[in-house]
């Protein structure tokens, strides 16, 4: 019984949270601007509150690791250490997030490493490329030909061989390709509508037990 | 900062864009290591902004400091409480009705985003002229091939429905033509958006390598 | 026509806004009308996709091996535009922690918005509660790497290098950060099923997957895997609608033309 309403309570809040932030798409309405406002501020609040529990998961999880001595646990006392060291640097300055010792590590640890490791895409981007551009079929090589004139078009190497390479490869992106994408997005919108419509109608209840 | 902290800043992040790139060689414990110190230091300074962006001064200071002025935030504060009971497993169903917050509100932002954000302006900007008056053939052609580019690209999704009739079978043809056609076009975009990030992609490598290059002498000077 | 415009004009109602709101309303008795016609034992046949039917195989595989599947939620949340995506890999993790747990396939589930990690431990926890003897099989883990999406690829990265994975299964939001996690999947011979939404990712998912969800066929979740009628009469409105915005193209298209 207990359970159950529970169950039903979660519904009516999610349906009813739903349609009021939905309405603000429909009306134009100050108070109604007013409310959606006030739950976007209290949904960042729980999104705050959601990653400390998330904090708390990654720590509980890397302990288990290194309690269970499996593989690479070496690698997860630096993790805690790092993330430790991280957190009681920020709260043992009043200034916090924003002490001179965060800041030295946001700027010379997280974000390097951050740009390092997305750098390293350029190099997974070329092997991933030469097993995208095998000619498999008829449609990896329309895949091939829109990818080469695109290429070819932005360097001068591409000039020098075809001196119209750069308005083939423009009208490629400005047109074919941008018809596809746009039947991709629309098709991901159709999805969504769905989507989102059964979990306000409550057909769909992930969040309930 | 000082120049000291900088200089051993500057080398710091040198050291670890080098362990990073190690990678390169091969899966190796200096990558590794690297990597586990930037999960770390992602998650930690998650938790400081989580605390001092906005746990600090939107719930707790207001209630501290106004109570009476802000007290809707009560609201929040009982949510907060029921989410982070689940802490406790034998609690984890309290969390439901944060979750069922953060859910209606997800959901009617994407439901609202897929109407006006995609929806609407990707069907309104493709009512393009064909007419080679408005523009000339180059465009005429060009707006010609995007139209049918989107609609037989969303044609291709189509799920449902294959009739036995007379009736069925001949839909059944003209929307497998439409599918097909309807791929190549997806292929044409895969290959364009796939080529014009690789330079995009390059140009972040070659940053990191500049960095390596010009500031590391500088400090030595 | 005008006076219907100046009165939604005065209630603060666009003309788009307005017809958008009819496109909404006219979904819910086509959805009605689909399921009853199911209920009443209609059929309505789908198109195959591969990545559904080849799932089985990968799970059935890990149990064999005891090697664990991998699975990711992607990058999104559930309070922000990203929910659809995470709902669908939601959807999806439903499925593989029910198959996984029938047949003992060690399941790792993965997340990098914070918001996300409750629904993703909840769902692994109804899937091992659903098991008859659910003690002697192990509960899908469902944990967190880190809200930032380079550092949460770095995580799976990870997973994929150092774990002797038997198979990765991707669905929910990507953004670029997704080539660190596809290639690596491919390096260390992991099979892949993928979903994705973004135009700008999809084209690495096509180069990294075996089995890929393009797009709006990852929604088709619910549909395909756990047949409920409302699940399949959602594709059909889907495909009504998507009948209704070509001839809405086209129509704005003539109109233009002439």
């Amino acid at each position: 019984m207990k359970v159950k309403f529970g169950r039903s309570l979660a519904i009516a809040i999610t349906i009813g949270t739903g349609l009021l932030v939905l309405a603000n798409f429909f009306v134009r309405n100050e108070f109604l601007r007013r409310v959606q406002q006030t739950l976007l501020d209290w949904a960042l609040i729980l999104a705050a509150v959601a990653l400390l529990l998330g904090a708390v998961n990654v720590v509980a999880t890397h302990l288990r690791k290194i309690r269970g001595r499996r593989p690479g646990w070496v690698y997860s006392l630096f993790l805690l250490a790092a993330l430790g060291t991280v957190v009681l640097l920020g709260f043992l300055d009043p200034r916090g997030v924003a002490s001179p010792a965060v800041s030295w590590v946001f700027l010379y640890v997280h974000v390097p490493l951050q740009a390092t490791i997305f750098a390293l895409t350029a190099f997974f981007i070329a092997s991933a490329a030469y097993r995208a551009f095998r000619v498999r079929s008829v449609d990896s090589f329309i895949m091939l030909v829109a990818g080469i004139i695109v290429l070819l078009g932005q360097v001068p190497l591409g000039q020098a061989i075809w001196d119209r390479i750069a308005a083939a490869k423009d009208w490629i992106l400005a047109y074919p390709s941008t018809g596809g994408a746009r039947g991709i997005i629309l098709g991901v919108a159709l999805g969504t509508i769905l989507t989102g419509l059964r979990v306000l109608l409550g057909i769909d209840r992930p969040h309930v037990k | 900062m000082s120049d000291v902290s900088n200089l051993i800043g500057i080398w710091v992040s040198a050291l670890l864009t080098v362990m990073v790139l190690s990678y390169l060689l091969g899966d190796n414990p200096l990558y590794r290591l690297a990597e586990h110190l930037f999960v770390g230091t992602a998650v930690g300074y998650a938790v400081l902004v989580a605390y001092y962006s906005l746990l600090r001064p939107r719930l707790i200071l207001p209630l501290l400091q106004a109570p009476l002025e802000n007290w809707t935030l009560v609201v929040p504060l009982l949510l907060a409480l029921l989410l982070l009971a689940r802490l406790n497993h034998s609690w984890r169903g309290a969390g439901m009705a944060p979750l069922a917050f953060l859910l209606g509100v997800g959901v009617a932002l994407a439901l609202g985003g897929a109407l006006f954000g995609s929806l609407l302006p990707q069907v309104e900007g493709t009512m393009l002229s064909v007419n080679p008056a408005d523009g000339g053939w180059g465009v005429a052609v060009g707006n010609l091939v995007l139209v049918i580019g989107t609609v037989s690209a969303l044609a291709y999704f189509y799920f449902t429905g294959q009739g036995d009739t007379g009736w069925g079978r001949l839909r059944a043809g003209f929307l497998k033509a439409w599918r097909g056609l309807g791929k190549w076009f997806i292929m044409v975009t895969f290959g364009a958006i796939f080529a014009s990030t690789v330079m995009a992609r390059l140009s972040l490598l070659i940053g990191r390598l500049q960095f390596l290059i010009t500031e590391i002498p500088k400090t030595l000077r | 026509m005008d006076s219907i415009l100046e009165l939604l004009g005065n209630s603060g109602i666009t003309a788009t806004q307005a017809l958008m709101f009819i496109l909404l309303l006219l979904v819910l008795p086509l959805l009605a009308l689909f399921a009853s016609q199911l209920h009443a034992g209609k059929r309505i046949p789908l198109r195959p996709i591969r990545a559904f039917e080849r799932l089985g195989t990968f799970i059935g595989q890990s149990a064999e091996t005891g090697q664990p599947v991998h699975m990711s939620l992607g990058v999104g949340g559930i309070v922000d535009p990203s929910t659809a995506e995470s709902l669908a890999g939601l959807a999806l993790m439903e499925h593989v922690a029910t198959e996984a747990t029938a047949c003992g396939a060690p399941l790792t589930v993965t997340v990098s918005d914070p918001t996300l990690l409750p629904l993703a431990q909840d769902t692994s926890r109804r899937a091992w509660e659903t098991h008859p003897y659910q003690y002697q099989v192990q509960e899908p883990e469902a944990r967190m790497i880190a809200p930032d999406a380079t550092a949460y690829a770095a995580g799976v990265m990870d997973i994929l290098l150092g774990e002797r994975v038997a198979a990765n299964i991707m669905v929910g939001r990507f953004g670029p950060e997704y080539l660190l996690m596809g290639e690596t999947g491919v390096k260390c011979r992991v099979p892949q099923v993928v979903g994705a939404a973004d135009p700008q990712v999809l084209p690495f998912v096509h180069a990294t997957a075996d089995d890929m969800l393009l797009g709006e066929e990852m929604f088709a979740v619910g549909a395909y895997l756990r047949p409920r009628p409302v699940h399949i009469a959602s594709l059909r409105v889907q495909d009504w609608l998507r009948v209704f915005l070509i001839l809405t193209i086209v129509l704005g298209v003539l109109l233009r033309s002439l």
